[in-house]
């Protein structure tokens, strides 16, 4: 005969020892929201591309209440299940029952982190996490370092020479790399005036991964806030947001990042503080969370949080000045998952695409599945992440656009890399590219 | 199985179970030639029961007798002893208006049950031929459909409960009075089209439907049945409430009373309230002259229904016909089979049910200036040629009314599942009492 | 085991066979809460593996479970008797639409919703719209018979299900039905659908497709109490109108939704229906007046109307949000699925009350009232000492209650593990062994989901003690 459902189980003492340690354990009464319904199992990317539910969001959780409930452990058999999840949250817009999924991956991934194998990846995570992303200095020396490796012909060279072939995961991850020949952007506490009467005070995350890949659109993002009477800051003290760290389970070292910024966005005396990476801001709004146990940081992350907003929402919410000149041309949108999916935002991308003369939006297919991204994932989940994006590129094939648009950094790469695949002429951008675009042809 | 079992030892039996025996009735429920030793009679669902139960212990064979319209279907029983008149089950037990819902007996007719049901404006969209005789046991047994399974689906769509019973005499139940319900197995799907082999039906519970407030029919004349179909096709596009699309061969419509088409007629039936009517009127004739139809006169209300009584009825008017044939393609290749029958003899029904792809055909003079060498012969066309070309198509061709006895097997290959469906007969028929010999593949 | 794995292995694929203990546990649930573990996982990405997968396993003398997405809500494919469970999700696709014969086949892995959005370009859909729809797999609505709200004017799955490829116990493959609509023969199609995966593997399914309707209206009626909603329902079937679907939810339904959505239901509001008319837009625009008409002369206090998609989606969102709303009111819920013929809703709704009070838990009613099909919901607290057990004994008195009233035990979430111990109450032994002897017929053995569907022989007491109980938040299921 059957047997009860396990929080019954666990109510009646039955369960000796649960195998989660610390205080960023997944929380039960998070784990017990789910009543494993189902619903969330076809929004999720790596369930539909493999059939299989230990690939599935309430597969997952299946195992860390199993863990909870000390029937498994956080060992092999469960955590490659945990490592396969995108945390592009589409489970947790479809789930019934609010089950805060985002956090309790980002809890698992946390309970994996001390009980990694294999000294590499502990050094190629520790450097990363650690030694990297904290830094912003250190990222524009990686990042200057790559730009040499593109610009001094050594990367024609290297191409030439086949040697990446020998090492698949190497040739992807290089391939991957967006161009750097473009301008990056520095946060040094300047001061962007509004265009006419200054309407906003607002701060202007910069980040780590944003202004090194993709200056030009930071430096869009000036420009449009500007012109919409935006007086726009760029504290010199903020950095990384800490979510790459969150999201890879490295908690403590995300919180110690989303302090800095915290103080740096609060004391630069702003009204709102926009994103225009999806990803940073859905971590940014979830500040209260993060410090719900930090006496502390609670308040002012609280309040952090509720200032922050994604540039594409920001900007829908205002009396936008419509562009004059147009951007004529079929473009497609890819909703960044946490756009869509962390913060619930689908409408106000497509909004500001409208308000763009002559500019055909055509939908792709499945345009709120994840691409495949995932900030390290692109790398760490080869196989899973190079499917998913050749599922996109044919879906936004599909629609003949030349543009596909969306709203996070890491999507951006990963479009731009699997048209390159592809061999497809297509161009990838922000939206707030677009609309940049079409306001600078107003001159001309 | 020992086939002697005499009238001395089955009368006795039944009588001493109480089943009423009908006297002297044997010639009319004779099949082939072979009258049944008796004919019982059960005004009960336990006379019923009560009568299998004596059958089964002498293993006397038992043939189901509602209308008698259908007994013409499948082979002629291998053995035949007793025949089981069901015509005293005749009840409408429940009707439940507001529910819309009814349970009735049997051995009613479909067409008294329409008159029942009439009286809450409610019907039952089940049109077999010969309504006032077909029964709603035999009618289901049988597995025939009229015209009106094009909107409303075969007549086991609207089953929701059923009673039956099994050749021992057992009485099973299956469904229930309510018109959501998946607690068990849904054994009535076993009998409707299981021509009572597996059991015979006491009991059927059927959903309903309001009367609609209005009906018309449109009638088309066109030069082949592609064009016909194209233009149903083209009305269908639009959601409109078409209840029934057929199209007859030439010659035939005149047979329907009012109707007058040249060439393939195609009739369309629409019905609903009197504003959706009004445009399917207006976009299904439109559709019709689009693919260069002449259109006849509309039917509306009385006169269109008075018409489809017809048009159900059709190579039935007079006597059951000699021959009939249903053959069912993929719908698509509806016209393409209707074409193929043409040639093998003109003057036949040719009606194409469109949506379902089910062809009727039937001779409409009751075979009666077939000669046998005739019929012989396209029997045997029909057994060599059209069934090949049938099937190719994806399609069954099924013969009716034929007197057999030339080698064709009237249903045809089986089809995959071929071994569960003698497993069934196994389980439920173990002794082959009912109908043996007469089923598919010779069950 | 080894062996077997091994095999499996070759029929599939490892990446497709699990057998670590820990990636078991995730094939241990469905939507409800019985729970049991397999033997091994196969999951095939053809017929022709699944028919191997089979073979295999018989040849091991072990049970297969075939298994869609897991949403079932009467334990259907929970691995009571272990042994080999195949998830059909990765056969998961759209083969073929024929929009003039407005039939598709599909495999039995693609997910309900999927049919429609694939019908769509062609003005089709698949009418069938069991709550889970977005999730919940073909070939699981057909081992259930599944339905959905709009199932009072278009039937369940087997109206909608034209044949199927299956798998029989011994590995071959078979059709039973398809396009053609007249085969000769016993109707196999029939008897399979609903029979919950025991007999046969559905490898593909061919439905039937109709036109999406031209014009869709939602009318929202509030009533000051349940007597009013049942007999406008009562009524608008009545007058002969059969609308598409007549939801109704109950005061303390309406109490636990209207602080969560803030629908804007009055305070003292005792019953909300829904009804839903569509077809063409001249008889869709006269019904929806008559549907008002009749609300307002059965006491509707307010009457709302939308016909634009995110208008009646507003309509919808108390009713959708019904379930988990109720947490609100308890930290646990046991949800029922029982029939009763329309016009008994009403008295059912009373004795229900009765079973609530005799009980002393709140029971909240959201459910389709245009076929009768209630889902009551006890409400209770498993920290309260005795709570557990009495919403049982309540939930077994609503049973009882249903089939007293000439109604069924299961509506659409299937018998399985939940009520196998309950079908006595609806059938006798004759005729569950008439139903029993569909498995030799079929050669089913105990190959296919052996130990469901039917009584096991547990006690009363047992039967009491069993766990059908459901947390907070199954929105998706009623």
């Amino acid at each position: 005969m059957a047997v009860g459902d396990t929080a019954a189980g666990v109510a009646r003492g039955k369960v000796l020892a649960t195998g989660f340690i610390g205080p960023d354990a997944p929380r039960e009464e998070d784990l017990y929201k789910c009543v494993h319904c189902g619903l969330c199992l076809n929004a999720c990317p790596t369930y539909v591309e493999t059939g299989l539910e230990t690939e599935s969001p309430r597969g997952r959780i299946a195992l860390m209440k199993a863990v909870f409930e000390g029937r498994a452990g956080v060992e092999p058999g469960v955590t490659e299940h945990w490592d396969l999840c995108i945390q592009c949250r589409a489970c947790e817009a479809a789930c019934p029952s609010g089950v805060p999924y985002g956090r309790l991956i980002e809890q698992a991934q946390a309970q994996m982190r001390p009980r990694r194998r294999g000294v590499l990846g502990r050094f190629v995570a520790w450097l990363a996490y650690a030694q990297i992303l904290p830094s912003p200095r250190r990222m524009r020396a990686v990042s200057a370092a790559l730009r040499l490796y593109q610009r001094s012909g050594l990367r024609a060279l290297v191409r030439a020479s086949r040697v990446l072939r020998l090492v698949r995961p190497l040739a992807e991850a290089e391939a991957s790399l967006p161009d750097l020949s473009r301008p990056a952007f520095r946060a040094s506490g300047q001061v962007y005036p509004a265009q006419g009467e200054t309407r906003y005070r607002v701060g202007l995350l910069s980040g780590c991964v944003m202004p090194i890949f993709h200056g030009p659109t930071m430096e869009a993002a000036v420009r449009v806030l500007t012109r919409n009477g935006c007086e726009v800051h760029v504290p010199a003290a903020q950095g990384c947001c800490g979510s790459l760290n969150l999201h890879g389970g490295d908690l403590d070292g995300g919180r110690a990042m989303a302090r800095r910024n915290i103080d740096a966005f609060l004391d630069a005396g702003v009204d709102v503080v926009i994103s225009a990476s999806a990803g940073c801001g859905a971590t940014m709004k979830e500040s209260a969370d993060l410090f719900r146990d930090d006496p502390a940081y609670a308040a002012k992350a609280a309040r952090f949080g509720a200032m922050t907003r994604d540039i594409t929402e920001f900007l829908a919410s205002l009396p936008l000045d419509p562009p004059r000149a147009g951007t004529p041309g079929r473009v497609t949108y890819q909703d960044s998952c946490h756009l869509v999916h962390a913060q619930r935002l689908s409408a106000p991308p497509r909004a500001l695409m409208a308000a763009v003369p002559g500019l055909e939006l055509v939908e792709m297919e499945h345009s709120d599945r994840c691409c495949g991204a995932g900030g390290s994932y692109q790398i760490t989940q080869r196989e899973m992440s190079g499917q998913l994006r050749a599922h996109k590129l044919e879906e936004a094939a599909a629609t003949g656009a030349a543009t596909i648009a969306t709203a996070n950094p890491g999507c951006m790469v990963q479009f731009a890399l699997g048209a390159r695949e592809a061999g497809l002429d297509v161009r990838v951008c922000h939206v707030v590219d677009l609309l940049d675009e079409a306001y600078r042809r107003e001159g001309a | 199985m020992s086939s002697a079992v005499s009238p001395a030892e089955l009368v006795p039996a039944l009588e001493g179970r109480g089943v009423p025996l009908a006297t002297d009735a044997a010639a009319s429920f004779a099949i082939a030639g072979v009258r049944p030793l008796a004919v019982a009679s059960p005004t009960t669902v336990e006379e019923l029961g009560a009568a299998l139960a004596a059958a089964s212990e002498l293993g006397a064979a038992v043939v189901p007798w509602g209308g008698g319209t259908r007994q013409g279907l499948g082979l002629p029983p291998s053995r035949y002893h007793l025949a089981l008149d069901m015509r005293g089950l005749d009840r409408v037990l429940a009707h439940e208006p507001a529910d819309l819902t009814v349970t009735v007996q049997a051995g009613c007719t479909v067409g008294a049950l329409q008159g029942a049901l009439g009286g809450a404006e409610q019907w039952l969209p089940v049109d077999p031929p010969l309504p006032d005789r077909a029964t709603v046991g035999g009618t289901l047994a049988a597995g025939i459909a009229g015209p009106l399974s094009a909107g409303f689906g075969l007549p086991r769509e609207m089953v929701i409960g059923m009673r039956a019973v099994l050749p021992d005499g057992t009485v099973v139940k299956s469904g229930g009075n309510v018109v959501k319900n998946v607690t068990g197995f849904a054994m009535d799907r076993l009998h409707v089209g299981g021509l009572g082999t597996l059991g015979v039906i006491a009991e059927v519970t059927f959903k309903i439907v309001p009367v609609p407030r209005k009906e018309a029919t449109v009638v088309a004349g066109f030069p082949t049945p592609h064009a016909a179909v194209e233009a149903y096709n083209a009305a269908a596009a639009n959601g409109l409430p078409i209840i029934a699309a057929e199209v007859l061969s030439p010659g035939n419509t005149s047979e329907v009373a009012g109707v007058r088409a040249d060439g393939w007629a195609l009739l369309l039936r629409v019905a609903g309230r009197p504003s959706a009517v009004e445009r399917a009127i207006d976009a299904s004739s439109a559709a019709c002259r689009e693919h260069g139809a002449k259109l006849g006169d509309l039917a509306e209300d009385s006169v269109s229904a008075a018409l489809w009584d017809r048009v159900a009825d059709l190579g039935w008017l007079d006597a059951p016909p000699a021959i009939t044939m249903r053959i069912a393609v993929p719908p698509s290749r509806g016209p393409e089979a209707a074409e193929l029958l043409r040639p093998h003899r003109t003057g036949a029904l040719i009606a194409l049910n469109v949506p379902r792809g089910v062809v009727r055909w039937a001779d409409p003079s009751g075979g009666l200036d077939m000669s046998a060498g005739a019929a012989v012969g396209l029997v045997k066309g029909v057994g060599t040629e059209l069934r090949h070309q049938i099937a190719a198509m994806g399609g069954s061709l099924v013969i009716e009314g034929w007197d057999r006895g030339h080698g064709l097997d009237p249903w045809g290959p089986p089809g995959d599942a071929f071994e569960v469906m003698r497993g069934l007969k196994e389980q439920y028929d173990p002794q082959g009492i009912l109908n043996p010999g007469r089923y598919v593949g010779g069950l | 085991m080894d062996a077997l794995v091994r095999e499996l292995q070759r029929a599939v694929g490892s990446r497709y066979v699990l057998s670590r203990p820990q990636e078991l546990l995730v094939y241990e649930y469905d939507g409800a809460v019985e729970r049991a573990l397999p033997g091994v996982v196969a999951v095939p990405g053809t017929a022709a593996q699944a028919a191997q997968v089979v073979a295999i396993a018989r040849r091991h003398g072990l049970p297969v479970v075939p298994r869609g997405a897991g949403t079932g809500l009467s334990g259907g494919a929970i691995p009571i008797h272990g042994g080999v469970l195949m998830p059909m999700t990765r056969l998961n696709r759209v083969l073929e639409i024929d929009p003039l014969e407005r039939m598709a086949i599909v495999e039995p892995g693609v997910v309900n919703i999927d049919i429609s959005k694939a019908a769509e370009p062609y003005g089709l859909r698949y009418a069938p719209d069991p709550s889970s729809q977005k999730a919940c797999t073909i070939g699981g609505n057909v081992a259930e018979n599944a339905g959905g709200p709009h199932c009072l004017a278009y039937g369940v799955t087997t109206n909608h299900v034209m044949g199927m490829e299956i798998v029989l116990a011994d590995g071959t493959l078979a059709w039973v039905g398809g396009r053609n609509h007249e085969l000769p023969g016993y109707d196999l199609r029939g008897v399979l659908i609903g029979s919950e995966g025991t007999l046969a593997v559905t490898t593909k399914v061919a439905v039937r497709l109709q036109p999406v309707p031209e014009a869709v209206t939602t009318i929202l009626a509030i009533f000051q109490d349940e007597d009013d909603a049942s007999a406008a329902v009562t009524a608008i079937v009545g007058a002969g109108i059969v609308p598409a679907a007549i939801e109704m939810m109950d005061r303390l339904t309406i109490q636990a939704v209207e602080p969560a959505i803030h629908a804007g239901y009055p305070a003292d509001a005792g019953a909300v229906l829904l009804v839903e008319v569509e077809g063409l837009r001249e008889p869709v625009a006269e019904e929806s007046e008559e549907v008002q008409q009749v609300c307002y002369r059965h006491g509707a206090t307010e009457v709302r109307v939308a016909d634009d998609p995110t208008l009646r989606e507003r309509l919808w969102a108390g009713r959708k949000t019904a379930l988990g709303a109720l947490g609100r009111l308890a930290p646990n819920y046991y949800l029922l699925d029982g029939v009763v013929p329309r016009t008994k809703i009403l008295e059912a709704l009373r004795r229900i009350r009765e079973i609530s009070g005799e009980y002393a838990l709140p029971i909240a009613n959201v459910f389709h009232a245009g076929d009768g099909n209630l889902h009551p919901c006890i409400l209770f607290d498993e920290r309260m000492p005795g709570q557990t057990q009495r919403s049982r004994e309540a939930g077994g008195a609503v049973l009882r209650t249903c089939i007293d009233l000439g109604g069924a035990l299961s509506g659409e979430h299937g018998v399985g593990l939940e009520k196998q111990e309950y079908m006595e109450l609806s059938f006798s032994e004759a005729d569950m062994d008439a139903m029993a002897r569909l498995n030799p017929a079929f050669g089913a053995g105990d190959t296919f989901n052996p130990g469901k569907v039917f009584p096991t022989g547990a006690s009363c007491v047992e039967l009491l003690q069993h766990p059908a109980i459901a947390r907070l938040g199954v929105d998706a299921f009623v």
